[in-house]
């Protein structure tokens, strides 16, 4: 019905609501304006009338006031985020990215650090063996969690679990595809990671391809599927090359990918 | 930003200061939700941190802001399936109504709240078309040009969407 509004209006009409509307978006009231295009496009008046009071009538969407806790949260993902910086190996710092290749680099040269920490963790022997059944419980309740810093934290804990469930690699897969934060997802994707010498985590990353719509995340999916020489994924990366609406940059990412494997 | 590339990390402040209020005002017109336009801001912030290195310094800090706060959005409510995504847009008018305190009730003037229900209901394209133009300041060739379509897309999406804004709420006034 609403298509129909518009497509009910001249292109007279269409043309003068245009340029009152650029009147107004370039700033000031618009009255003179409006005035003016009322007396140039008199058939118009009715539209342009309406346009210009629903325009006015926008000012009262208010917006509430800060909250308090906004910079003190700004200041703590601020600090964490400095933390983590300082120890990174990698000299991000020197790196210029300017295209999804170049972060594809970045990405991949991450996941190769991710996977030499795995390896080593394995030969070590070292992962940490008392296993909580509560406490790995309490940790998939703050992966759900609204906020998103309890479940980013949520996923550092994670990796502490040893032995993980089938509930834990189900878990981690719905945050992969379904959770709202973007960060959330491409954590999650390194938390599964630090099991991917267990077959259920690898299944369940070939899974997550074909649902993701994240462009970074599609990426980070096809590279980690290449270390992993996932043979298992053409399939699913098959169907979702047939998705017409795939970032040209990630389509071709994905077939360098099913190329690979 | 230049000093943040550098690794100034410390003048991140200034940005946030400077735009943590455009950025709130711009979610929370799109999704009406506090809480969540909230996550959403310190999560802008943080991608501005994490990708720092892709912003380039010919380029105007506001578009690429807003860049990266489109792209968070879409990330965050763009679904597979449109029903669900119009099911998230009804739970999101139910979580306003609990998240408001009595003084946003006193607040909030009928006239306000038939301007939620409105925006609410028109296409997010056109809604997000009219924020940015209307509000958070951008000129309709800075937003054809963030959004990857010709000018006169974004004109024909602000005035439809001002139509049906205007149409919605006629409606409602009539039923009421």
């Amino acid at each position: 019905m609403m298509k129909e509004i518009d497509d009910l209006l001249s292109e007279e009409c269409k043309q003068a609501s245009d340029e009152l509307t650029s009147k107004l978006n370039e700033g000031g009231t618009g009255s003179e304006e409006l005035e003016i295009l009322c007396l140039k496009y008199p058939n118009c008046e009715s539209t342009l009338r309406g346009i210009f009071e629903t325009w006015g009538k926008l000012d009262n969407l208010k917006v509430p006031q800060a909250n308090s806790g906004r910079r003190d949260r700004f200041y703590k993902m601020l600090g964490d985020f400095e933390r983590e910086n300082d120890q990174k190996t990698i000299p991000i710092s020197k790196l210029r990215t300017h295209d999804f290749s170049s972060i594809l680099k970045l990405v991949a040269v991450l996941i190769i650090g991710i996977f030499i920490g795995v390896l080593s963790t394995n030969y070590n022997g070292s992962i940490n063996s008392d296993s909580d059944p509560s406490k790995d419980s309490a940790i998939l309740t703050s992966l759900v969690s609204s906020s998103t810093t309890e479940r980013l934290a949520a996923l550092q804990s994670i990796k502490s679990i040893d032995s993980p469930e089938d509930q834990v690699f189900e878990a981690l897969y719905q945050a992969i595809i379904n959770d709202p934060n973007i960060n959330v997802r491409l954590s999650s994707i390194e938390a599964i990671l630090h099991f991917a010498d267990q077959p259920a985590a690898r299944s369940k990353l070939i899974q997550a391809l074909v649902y993701q719509d994240s462009p970074i995340v599609q990426m980070t999916l096809a590279e980690v599927i290449i270390r992993l020489q996932e043979e298992g994924a053409i399939e699913e990366l098959r169907t979702l090359l047939k998705n017409n609406q795939l970032d040209p940059e990630v389509k071709m990412h994905l077939q360098e990918t099913l190329d690979t494997l | 930003m230049k000093k943040v590339q550098d690794g100034d990390f410390s003048k991140m402040g200034e940005l946030f200061d400077r735009h943590h209020g455009s950025l709130f005002g711009f979610f929370y017109r799109m999704i009406n939700n506090s809480a969540q336009s909230e996550d959403l801001v310190q999560n802008v912030f943080y991608r501005l941190l994490k990708y720092r290195h892709t912003y380039k310094n010919d380029g105007k800090f506001v578009y690429w802001m807003y860049a990266i706060a489109r792209n968070i959005y879409k990330d965050q409510y763009r679904k597979k399936d449109p029903m669900q995504y119009s099911d998230e847009l009804s739970e999101l008018n139910e979580k306003v109504s609990e998240d408001m305190n009595i003084e946003e009730h006193i607040e909030l003037t009928e006239q306000e709240a038939l301007l939620k229900r409105a925006m609410k209901k028109i296409d997010p394209e056109k809604r997000e078309a009219i924020v940015l133009s209307k509000f958070q300041g951008l000129k309709y060739h800075e937003i054809a040009a963030m959004t990857n379509v010709s000018e006169n897309a974004i004109k024909a999406r602000v005035r439809r969407g001002l139509m049906e804004l205007r149409n919605i709420m006629e409606s409602a006034e009539l039923s009421e």
